[in-house]
């Protein structure tokens, strides 16, 4: 006897409850997002008003004159109740607007989108390199497991883990800049080239090869090579290894036993089937890379001399410039909050079971 | 007519830290076109024998055996690329449970056309054509549908016929069922059994049905064998099964509950080492 | 029953007897068999020995070494390379022997790795056991805050907070452990979901055990064990914080022989001396790899299901 199944089986919920649990979904983004930017701004105004004994005297250094210290007090509402002020803190905070930075005396605001540019291309190119070895890295060492190749990469692996970035780029400028003379001069192009090239975007290896200046190109690719892969290494370390961890699971499953009782092949079964699949957890690890890449990249521009968003907190850490700091710290914040979110939708929408749930 | 398959002596060992274990060890039978049941308690060797005859045991597994020969192949001596061509071309498995046995990523449909456009020289269109006919073939309703559906959508009744759709596609003479209905809901075991019965019989395949459960193998196979501890205890044919010989044969046919009877304590099942020697 | 023949028994079948005569002898038998399955890993045994060198060198830095770690020789011996008589590992610009500096930052190192340890973890361990424990809006809003927390940047939010409370090791410890406790509330929040329903807790409680004894005593146990794992793998991720913060500028303070700020100083000179700054950077390589073997290691053993090695 044979029952063939109803389509109401097949289907398991109606249009209506799918639309419902969309709207759910979104609805979840918003609280995580809105609430996780309220606990960044409470944290940083925390550090910015409340830690300080004085945030006048933090903002504008020990040398201004009373007059000023008074005015800037009463610009930053600094004699109203603390709720008050941050609420203030909160709306300014919203219209991204930090405060002026006593070290360059714009608003951080205009400071950070001309430098965040710097540190957006270093990391992307970081995270390439990292993920463009490091996940066929993972994938070896997880199919010839226990082998000689598993062991190099574990071993790559930890010391990416262990090593402090900072004296890895010193030791790298020693031996590739110093000795081999293989790359350029820290900073982000040369000084030739600082009036002859108008970048656009602020890319400069994607706007030197839009404007098909391809001396400029080449000098932009040997600033940015050696930082890149620096952190490309740290990316791969992570990535390799966690990528690893993921195939040598889904490698065990038993869609694996089927995929080879069909006839596929070994190709085609680890980079197809096994690699589809471990690509999904792998998203969630490349996205959390990336932003520990734009983190990092305060350790690793300073050594450079490369103009990003680190170098600029560092150099206002140390002119005590605390609007600066505290205003990279909340983009950078933002940053992660729109990391985090992202790789949620694109985990979502990559694993089909978890789509439109 | 000679046999579609000839297994003689078949050992499947594997090392390991504690010295090396046997899991199969002699096991010897030949199948025609006909319907042949392995039956045995878990760690019996059942599983590792029809997956020794697809070359699907791990690569630290040692396999001997003096013949193990399919439609004249020596499988002992191909090379893993003929292993390959012969597998989901011309022998094919039914694994257990249709929920971990799919790709969770990859819709029904892709899975199943994957499998044809291995094996045969044909376009897209006509490869989607010929397994929503399959998917037909099986029973699947609504075909078409069913085919961009992903495994978690539906039910795992209609997963095992999705599954019985790839494994049979590409026309295989012989097919190994790995416990195919045990994951099942005991209310679907049954329509699985009937459409797999039904397309063994119309396309005049050869199958081998593992199975741990001795009623459903015996009315389900021509002929059985019953597996303990890696050997062949018994080989009968499922009519005679009454009169089976071996003490652990019997043990386990009278283990099963029968209506109308009322056998209190049931029997427990004996296991004598010296079975295992 | 037949009282077990006191028959003369190795210690190691002592340690391996599957009847156990009391609560002591089958805590040390469990402990025994962890202990072989860490030994069985090489690497989780370096790893160990890296650490109690460290210790070690900690605790005797004083009469290990060979000159003072902060007033050197400026006259005579200013950036002399490694392998110089009397000064193994060379001198900074200070003429200071960078070995007896190494000696003295271990200090400062294990300093921070305790504190910030015995800062984070506890606290984690308490906000996730509550958590885990009380279940309902409790649950929901201490996990939105370990989220919250979990979504900051971790070392841009510890170099803030380091610069409002100014410079220092003490506010670099305080500033790494704020940032990194939400793993062990999370890790503490999932173990104890999973024995909070266990029938032993129900056991406890009908005996009418107060929450807070059932958290402190009987949920708290069982986390420690990935809590302590996590602990070890996380102090590698801390020493380099530590010594990022240093290389700012922002963590010990000149003349403390802190690694960090060792690179930093030693930075100018790298091109021609580059000793100074490569030798506390290896320090600190090998301590971070040390904490990352151990803990490596101790997932294995402890936990043979997360094995994923």
């Amino acid at each position: 006897m044979t029952l063939p199944e109803t389509s109401q089986m097949v289907a398991g919920r109606s249009k209506g409850a799918r639309a419902r649990g969309r709207a759910a979904i979104v609805a979840r983004f918003l609280v995580v997002i809105v609430t996780t930017y309220l606990g960044l701004l409470a944290v940083t105004f925390f550090i910015g008003r409340v830690i300080p004994i004085d945030p006048v005297l933090a903002v504008l250094g020990d040398r201004a004159p009373a007059h000023v210290v008074e005015r800037v007090r009463e610009e930053m509402g600094l004699n109203l109740p603390l709720y008050q002020q941050f609420l203030r803190y909160l709306g300014d905070a919203l219209q991204g607007n930090f405060g002026t930075s006593v070290l360059t005396t714009n608003p951080v605001m205009t400071d950070i989108r001309r430098v965040l540019p710097a540190t957006f291309e270093l990391a992307t190119l970081g995270t390439l390199i990292g993920s463009l070895i490091g996940v066929p890295l993972g994938v070896l060492a997880a199919v010839k497991r226990g082998s000689l190749i598993d062991q190099a990469v574990r071993i790559v692996g930890l010391i990416g883990y262990s090593v402090p970035i900072f004296w890895l780029a010193l030791l790298s400028l020693l031996l590739f800049y110093a000795q081999l003379r293989w790359v350029a001069f820290p900073g982000r192009i040369d000084v030739v080239y600082e009036y002859t090239f108008t970048p656009k975007t602020g890319l400069f290896l994607l706007d030197s090869l839009w404007q098909g200046q391809w001396d400029v190109f080449r000098d932009v690719f040997r600033h940015i090579i050696l930082p890149a892969s620096l952190l490309g290494y740290v990316s791969l370390a992570y990535i390799s290894r966690m990528t690893r961890n993921f195939m040598l699971n889904e490698l065990s499953q038993e869609y694996i036993v089927a995929a080879r009782a069909k006839g596929l092949s070994e190709t085609r079964i680890i980079w197809f089937h096994a690699l589809r699949n471990a690509a999904v957890p792998l998203v969630t690890v490349i996205a959390l890379s990336y932003a520990s890449l734009l983190e990092g990249s305060v350790l690793t521009e300073t050594v450079f001399a490369w103009p990003g968003i680190g170098l600029y907190i560092t150099n206002s850490l140390q002119n005590a410039d605390m609007n600066a700091v505290l205003g990279g710290t909340i983009v950078i914040g933002s940053i992660f909050i729109a990391i985090n979110i992202l790789s949620d939708i694109l985990y979502r929408t990559l694993d089909p079971r978890t789509r439109a749930r | 007519m000679s046999p579609l398959l000839t297994v003689e002596d078949l050992r499947v060992s594997f090392p390991t830290r504690t010295g090396l274990v046997e899991a199969v060890r002699g096991v010897t039978f030949s199948l025609g076109r006909e319907r042949l049941g392995i039956v045995g308690e878990s760690g019996s060797g059942k599983s590792q024998t029809g997956r020794a005859i697809m070359g699907l045991t791990p690569p630290h597994a040692r396999i001997t055996a003096k013949t193990l020969t399919f439609d004249g192949i020596d499988l002992l001596k191909a090379s893993p690329r003929q292993r390959r061509e012969l597998r989901g071309n011309r022998v094919a498995m039914i694994l257990q449970d249709p929920k971990y046995s799919l790709n969770p990523v990859m819709t029904i449909g892709r899975q199943i056309v994957e499998t044809l456009r291995t094996h045969r020289k044909i376009g897209a269109s006509e490869a989607k054509e010929r397994a929503i006919a399959m998917l037909e073939a099986v029973q699947i309703r609504d075909a078409a549908r069913v085919f961009d559906l992903h495994p978690h959508e539906i039910s795992g009744g209609m997963g095992q016929r999705a599954m019985i759709a790839m494994m049979l596609i590409a026309e295989p003479e012989l097919l190994i069922a790995d416990e195919p209905t045990s994951a099942l809901d005991v209310t679907v075991q049954l329509d699985v059994l009937a459409i797999l019965d039904k397309l063994v019989a119309e396309r005049g395949m050869g199958l081998i049905f593992v199975s741990h459960d001795l009623r459903l193998v015996s009315s389900f196979c021509d002929r059985v064998i019953v597996m303990y501890a890696g050997r062949i205890v018994e080989e009968i044919a499922a009519q005679d099964l009454r009169n089976a010989r071996h003490p652990y044969t019997q043990g386990l046919l009278s283990c099963m509950p029968e209506i109308g009877s009322d056998r209190h304590p049931l029997p427990v099942l004996d296991r004598k080492p010296e079975w295992a020697l | 029953m037949t009282a077990v023949p006191s028959a003369p028994m190795s210690r190691r079948d002592w340690l391996l007897s599957d009847r156990p005569q009391s609560r002591m002898q089958a805590r040390l038998g469990r402990a025994y068999m962890t202990w072989r399955r860490f030994s069985a890993n090489r690497l989780a045994l370096l790893g160990l020995g890296i650490l109690v060198l460290l210790i070690f060198m900690a605790i005797f830095a004083g009469v290990l070494s060979p000159h003072s770690p902060v007033t050197g020789n400026l006259a005579g011996a200013r950036l002399l390379p490694p392998g110089s008589p009397g000064y193994l590992l060379g001198t900074d610009e200070q003429g200071r022997d960078i070995l007896s500096r190494l000696l003295h930052g271990s200090r400062l190192t294990l300093f921070v790795i305790i504190l910030v340890a015995v800062i984070a973890a506890p606290t984690g361990l308490v906000v996730g056991a509550v958590a885990g424990y009380a279940g309902g809006w409790v649950d929901a809003v201490l996990m939105r805050i370990t989220d919250i927390f979990l979504a900051f940047p971790k070392l841009v939010l510890a170099l803030a907070l380091v610069a409002a409370l100014g410079p220092g090791i003490e506010n670099a410890v305080l500033a790494i452990a704020v940032t990194s406790w939400p793993p062990y509330a999370r890790i503490a929040r999932a173990e104890t979901m999973t024995v909070r329903n266990a029938d032993y807790i129900a056991a406890v409680r009908l005996m009418g055990a107060s929450p807070l004894r059932i958290v402190l005593l009987h949920v708290m146990p069982m986390c420690l064990s990935s809590l302590i794992v996590r602990i070890t793998l996380d102090m590698a991720g801390v020493i380099l914080t530590a010594a990022g913060l240093g290389f700012l500028g922002l963590g010990a303070q000149p003349p403390l022989p802190e690694w960090g700020a060792m690179i930093a100083s030693g930075r100018r000179f790298i091109l021609d001396q580059w000793w100074v700054a490569t030798m506390p950077g290896i320090a600190i390589l090998l301590v971070s790899l040390a904490f990352n073997l151990l803990g490596d290691g101790l997932r294995d053993a402890l936990d043979p299901r997360e094995a994923g090695q």
